[in-house]
């Protein structure tokens, strides 16, 4: 039997995970019976991890010590304009790492991004494993399709520290094209609208014969989403409570998450009724001691209002993306609707408007992601090679010309393995030496591109501008490292450099915080044992306490009775000190001479 | 093993012999058999052990300092006001003098007991610790905190614990590394935990609102209650209530504690093994 993999839709704001049943892919439900997980990780003040919906339940009590929408800092180095931009919106602490990278500081320790995305990719690594009854190694994750390499790469290398092997990386809208087009042979141009809880991302895609998916264009807002939707409500709360008692809800950390709480409830509400009532008793003590609530009718129509402008901003990014397709609306043959935030009636209808059809109903917008996924790498350890997506280059590659411009050697989406050549020359008299920088991005303008790396060729002859001619060679092997040589062609003087993605970690440090990890699971395996082990003695001492008084009046004053109950008696005191100590061995133990004091004690009444 | 005289030989047989075999004839206790840390572990340390019944030894104690404080002219303990109130005086322990004097434990107290989870009774472990009772009787010198510090030991003493960090506390406040006021509190807070943990039982249970939603606003509670009562849905656990309360463990026991006593909340059973 082929080893499953599993499918992870790693989101901004919640993560999905799935499998493939059979010939059909199912999304899997956390503990909590939730498919979907948030992508939040905490650590307590008692320096407990927490991942998922407890972390998200805390979130604004414990805002410093609570990292969010990590996955917009993932690869990302530290003078970024998105690193920028978190510095001044996220609660927690963002810190510069050893590489021009980035770290998120939790209480007294810090972490690198992938570190935290890992513990997400952790968390639904367990969800799997405890689904399936089996180890899980094996993951194929998505990612929004315009993530460059290096991001990439840090996807993987979370991956790597929650012990799975990410076997292949794949867009997002990708794979939601992917679960939308299972077992149907289809050729024709979609629209992917995925608006979740924090970013909004349109992209087009020609899906051709044989497994052919190809991302046309892709746009969005990174900071864009349901929880922009959540903040009106709470803006609308905050205001009518302020006008009514003259307090800002927005003072009080605890008033805050449950008015965060409650409007997002709300909102997921308003989908499938008209208006719904928010009632939030005691949500603030006056000076006088005296405990106010806060209770208030929202109507669907009155949040449509509220976030009108919302709405109409993400039909701006869709006329964009088409402009970037170069397609006109009425080519697009279908609208796959993704994430949460599709389910309000006013998006809906926006993009019906905007796209003059209606999107399509076949698709679960929160695990469609994580069912392409899970496609995919079923695909790919059964071999289906028709069902196996093509790897290509996300963005364009080339170098910097003269002016500041970016010339492209390697388009968007060219199939790896690759190799192009271009032949460029000098641009000033007797220049001998050229600086290669080797960029990625789709901008003309080479500053609004990423450099990848740069390297100098020397010795070139003096000559007039334009005289010179230097041969630049673009590789790409099947593990998507990136070569770049210069070569003079008149004097053969070459110089080469070697371009591999990173995700701002050395191999050392990876290695060094998988077995963390790895000691981190085994310590959360071994608490769950003993948890399991604690509940089974906790019902057999109820048990066995329940028999004593019936037992004690069997066995009488006999002597063999006062043994034996006063063995039970120790036994179970035994077995508490098991507990309090955390002992699993000890009260592994425990519950054995429990279970025997049990049957013992039921044949002793049973008998009477 | 004694045989069993009075009661026909078949019973006998029903007995699992085997469940008497104990390889070292001794069955491990924590706590016991140890030398206790008087320096890091108040609650290991047996200092008084009283006779009588946890709550009663807490009526007792508190009732002779009452006393003392009314001999002395000093106001009754429920209307002194105390230097300045800290968030924790919101929450006096409710009502920890469950049995009324000279009531009588029954069989099911008893037992009771027996099944609670067997860490140290802070009442009797978390006496006066030697080493502060040592303190004590060093010489020094007259300090305005003096008379607050003073009083917090005999809340100590007493076994007011409560009382004690609200002392220790509003020390800390003018003097943050007062070095016996912190030894007090931390001291205190742990008594507190174990006490407000005993009596909970075992905090993996779930937590569940007890009266019906239309009827919580007539609660009288204030808004931190609110708003634990506001993170209860039923499957979360006292211990993931505490863990997503974002107020110091002892608050947010204390606030767990008050519901459940008030039966605002009701607790399931452990449910460890979600």
């Amino acid at each position: 039997m082929t080893e499953k993999v599993i499918g992870i839709d790693l989101g901004t704001t919640n993560s999905c995970v799935a499998v493939m049943e059979g010939d059909a892919p199912v999304v899997i439900p956390n503990r909590g019976g939730y498919k979907t997980t948030p992508s939040i990780v905490a650590v307590t003040e008692a320096g407990k991890r927490l991942v998922g919906h407890i972390a998200k339940r805390q979130a604004i009590t414990n805002a410093e010590n609570t990292v969010y929408a990590a996955k917009r800092l993932i690869g990302r180095k530290w003078n970024s304009p998105q690193v920028k931009n978190a510095l001044m919106t996220s609660s927690y602490s963002i810190v510069e790492g050893p590489h021009a990278d980035v770290r998120i500081k939790l209480r007294d320790k810090t972490y690198s991004v992938p570190e935290v995305s890992s513990m997400i990719l952790q968390e639904m690594r367990v969800i799997a494993e405890d689904y399936l009854g089996h180890p899980v190694s094996k993951a194929v994750v998505t990612v929004p399709a315009y993530f460059n390499d290096n991001q990439r790469q840090a996807t993987k290398d979370a991956g790597a520290i929650a012990g799975l092997d990410v076997i292949r990386i794949i867009n997002e809208p990708t794979a939601a094209s992917l679960a939308y087009g299972f077992g149907k042979d289809l050729d024709r141009t979609v629209a992917v609208y995925d608006l979740g809880g924090g970013t909004f991302d349109i992209s087009i895609l020609e899906i051709g014969a044989h497994g052919v998916f190809k991302v046309v264009s892709t746009t969005g807002d990174t900071f864009l989403g349901g929880e922009d939707f959540d903040a009106r409500i709470i803006d609308w709360l905050v205001e009518s409570f302020k006008e009514e008692h003259e307090i800002d809800l927005r003072q009080d950390r605890m008033a805050l998450q449950r008015l965060r709480d409650a409007a997002e409830k709300a909102k997921c509400e308003l989908s499938s009724v008209k208006e719904t009532e928010i009632n939030l008793p005691f949500i603030i003590s006056t000076g006088r001691n005296e405990a106010l609530h806060l209770q208030r009718t929202l109507t669907r129509q009155t949040l449509e209002g509220l976030t009108e402008d919302l709405t109409e901003r993400t039909v701006d990014i869709c006329k964009q993306a088409l402009d970037d397709a170069k397609l006109g609306v009425d080519e697009v043959e279908d609208v796959i609707l993704v994430g949460g935030m599709t389910r309000m009636p006013a998006i809906q209808k926006a993009v019906t408007d905007f796209f003059g059809r209606e999107p399509s109903k076949s698709v679960h917008p929160d695990e469609v992601v994580a069912l392409g996924a899970a496609i995919q790498g079923a695909a790919l350890v059964e071999d289906k090679h028709e069902m196996i997506l093509l790897d290509v280059t996300p963005h364009a590659l080339g170098i910097m010309t003269f002016g500041s411009y970016f010339e492209e050697l390697i388009p968007q989406n060219t199939t790896v393995p690759t190799s192009r050549t271009k032949v460029f020359t000098t641009s000033r008299d007797n220049q001998t030496a050229v600086k290669i920088l080797v960029m990625q991005g789709e901008s003309k303008k080479a500053d609004e591109n990423e450099l990848l790396g740069e390297f100098i060729l020397t010795g070139l002859r003096r000559a007039p501008k334009g005289h010179v001619e230097i041969e630049v060679t673009f590789e790409i092997n099947t593990d998507g490292i990136v070569s770049v040589h210069a070569k003079d062609l008149e004097t053969g003087q070459a110089q080469s450099i070697q371009v591999t993605a990173t995700s701002g970690l050395t191999q050392d440090e990876i290695k060094s915080i998988m077995e963390n990890a790895k000691d981190y699971m085994v310590e959360r395996r071994h608490d769950e044992e003993f948890e399991g082990l604690k509940q089974q003695a906790e019902t057999l001492i109820a048990e066995v306490e329940r028999l004593f008084p019936d037992v004690e009046r069997v066995v009488g004053g006999a002597d063999f009775g006062r043994d034996a109950m006063s063995k039970a008696k120790r036994i179970v005191e035994a077995t508490q000190a098991a507990i309090a100590k955390s002992d699993t061995a000890g009260l592994k133990e425990q519950v054995e001479q429990l279970q025997r004091t049990e049957r013992m004690f039921k044949g002793v009444v049973a008998r009477s | 093993m004694g045989t069993d005289s009075g009661k026909p030989k078949h019973e006998m047989d029903l007995i699992d012999l085997a469940w008497d075999d104990d390889a070292s004839g001794e069955i491990p206790i924590a706590g016991l058999n140890q030398v206790p840390d008087l320096e890091t572990n108040a609650f290991d340390r047996v200092t008084a052990i009283p006779e009588e019944p946890t709550a009663d030894y807490v009526k007792h104690a508190m009732a002779q300092v009452d006393e003392k404080e009314e001999r002395s002219g000093v106001q009754p303990r429920e209307d002194r006001p105390t230097n300045k109130p800290s968030p924790a005086s919101e929450f006096e322990i409710p009502n920890l003098e469950l049995d009324e004097p000279g009531e009588r434990h029954t069989e099911d107290d008893l037992r009771l007991d027996l099944s609670s989870p067997k860490s140290p009774d802070p009442m009797q472990l978390g006496g006066p610790p030697s080493s502060l009772e040592l303190d004590l009787e060093t010489p020094m010198a007259p300090e305005v905190g003096e008379p607050a510090e003073a009083k917090m030991r005999d809340r100590y003493a007493a076994g007011d614990f409560t009382g004690a960090l609200v002392l220790a506390e509003s020390i800390l406040e003018s003097n943050p590394s007062h070095p016996d006021a912190l030894r007090f509190a931390e001291s205190c807070r742990d008594v507190l935990l174990q006490m407000y943990s005993a009596r909970l039982g075992s905090l993996d249970r779930p937590v569940y609102v007890a009266v019906p939603p239309d009827q919580v606003r007539w609660l009288s509670l204030d808004h931190r209650a609110g708003f634990l009562l506001s993170l209860v849905d039923g499957s979360s656990t006292i211990e993931e209530l505490l863990d997503i309360s974002g107020m110091p463990r002892l608050d947010a026991l204390r606030i767990v504690f008050t519901l459940f006593e008030q039966q605002v909340i009701g607790l399931g059973t452990d449910v460890t093994t979600r």
